[in-house]
């Protein structure tokens, strides 16, 4: 990122066969906004119309396409002739760092670069997990994702209460969250069965549905994990 | 205890699959190709069979399902297809093929216990 530039994440892509495809997603640095590329066409599984999620229903938002849909577009067509099986090997370039994985499946390569999209693309709910992707992390185990969003959500506590808002210390609300983001992405699955002609990237969405899911299950279970680890700070 | 055998070669799905299984006080098997699935049915007593339909590693989980309905063991076991994708084949066909049901990706806790309790023993699972 420069100093007024775009934060910007590349995932660069090679095929058993040679075969490279590069995704590059930027975000406005202050907002961490997607920035979507200019001049494109919303095919019709993006239109708002099409499979409106019911969080979107029930507030009778109205809008001409779903955000993350319009988004996540590129992606899906970029790699719909690619099974999800496949293996490539994956390069990771950020501002600070480059992060690589050999022979890794696409379907959880991709499924790294779609979630930068899906929390930067403005839909509501997801927008609680936005916070995070300024500190992206390629290839997140579940184990790191729970502990990156029980921190990120304890951080936006303490600033809600500097700013003279009930703080939720308990993280229920996080639970709810992701119980809604679920909602969120089996809708977009719905979406894309009809948008493209292999897996890679629907299976992507659904492996970023796993972990939304397995979160509201066991996020008391892996906090107390790695309670032990933080016995400086504890009688 | 019923005890499923489960294939699937992605490790998110495949480890989801087995934490909600987990939770619905199931035995699991798991399997990340068909080689390894067919191993494992060969030497294992299951109850149940949940195959992701899009396997790396050579062997589709149609080949899987055919393979396994092959051996006597496995002629009335219920075999279920998971999937996030049909592909070629829609859920019918999947049925024509030899799978008993399907089960689609992405499923909740809720999903996978409804289409066990419809072909598993009536006291499982717990």
């Amino acid at each position: 990122m420069t100093e007024n530039g775009p934060l910007t994440f590349r995932y660069h892509f090679t095929f058993s066969d040679g075969r490279t495809v590069s995704l590059e997603a930027n975000l406005d640095p202050q907002t961490l906004e997607y920035i979507p590329p200019d001049g494109r066409e919303v095919p019709a599984w993006a239109q708002f119309d099409y499979l409106p999620c019911a969080q979107c229903v029930e507030k009778s938002r109205e809008s001409i396409f779903c955000p993350i849909a319009a988004n996540v577009r590129d992606v899906i067509e970029a790699f719909q002739d690619v099974y999800s099986f496949e293996n490539v090997d994956v390069v990771v370039e950020t501002q600070d760092r480059l992060y690589t994985k050999k022979q890794f499946p696409i379907q959880q390569a991709l499924s790294s670069f779609l979630g930068i999209i899906m929390v930067s693309s403005g839909c509501e709910d997801l927008d609680k997990l936005r916070p995070m992707v300024k500190f992206h992390l390629p290839f997140a185990t579940f184990e790191e994702t729970i502990y990156r969003a029980a921190s990120m959500y304890l951080l936006a506590q303490y600033f809600r209460g500097k700013h003279g808002m009930d703080p939720d210390w308990d993280i229920q609300e996080l639970v709810d969250i992701y119980q809604r983001i679920s909602s969120i992405n089996a809708n977009l699955c719905k979406r894309l069965q009809n948008a493209t002609e292999k897996d890679a990237g629907l299976n992507a969405v659904v492996i970023l549905d796993t972990f939304t899911k397995m979160v509201p299950f066991s996020i008391e279970d892996a906090l107390g994990d790695i309670e032990h680890l933080f016995s400086p700070y504890l009688p | 205890m019923p005890t499923l055998l489960v294939t699937d070669d992605n490790p998110p799905s495949l480890n989801y699959t087995m934490f909600l299984l987990k939770k619905l006080r199931i035995d699991v098997v798991s399997a990340r190709s068909g080689n390894d699935a067919l191993g494992k049915a060969e030497n294992g007593s299951f109850d149940g069979v949940l195959i992701d339909i899009n396997l790396g590693a050579g062997m589709s989980g149609i080949e899987l399902m055919h393979g396994l309905r092959k051996k006597e063991k496995f002629r009335n076991t219920p075999i279920i297809a998971v999937t996030a994708f049909y592909g070629d084949l829609s859920p019918e066909e999947l049925i024509s093929e030899g799978f008993t049901d399907f089960l689609a990706k992405p499923f909740q806790i809720a999903d996978l216990k409804n289409i066990l309790e419809k072909y598993l023993p009536p006291e499982k699972p717990a």
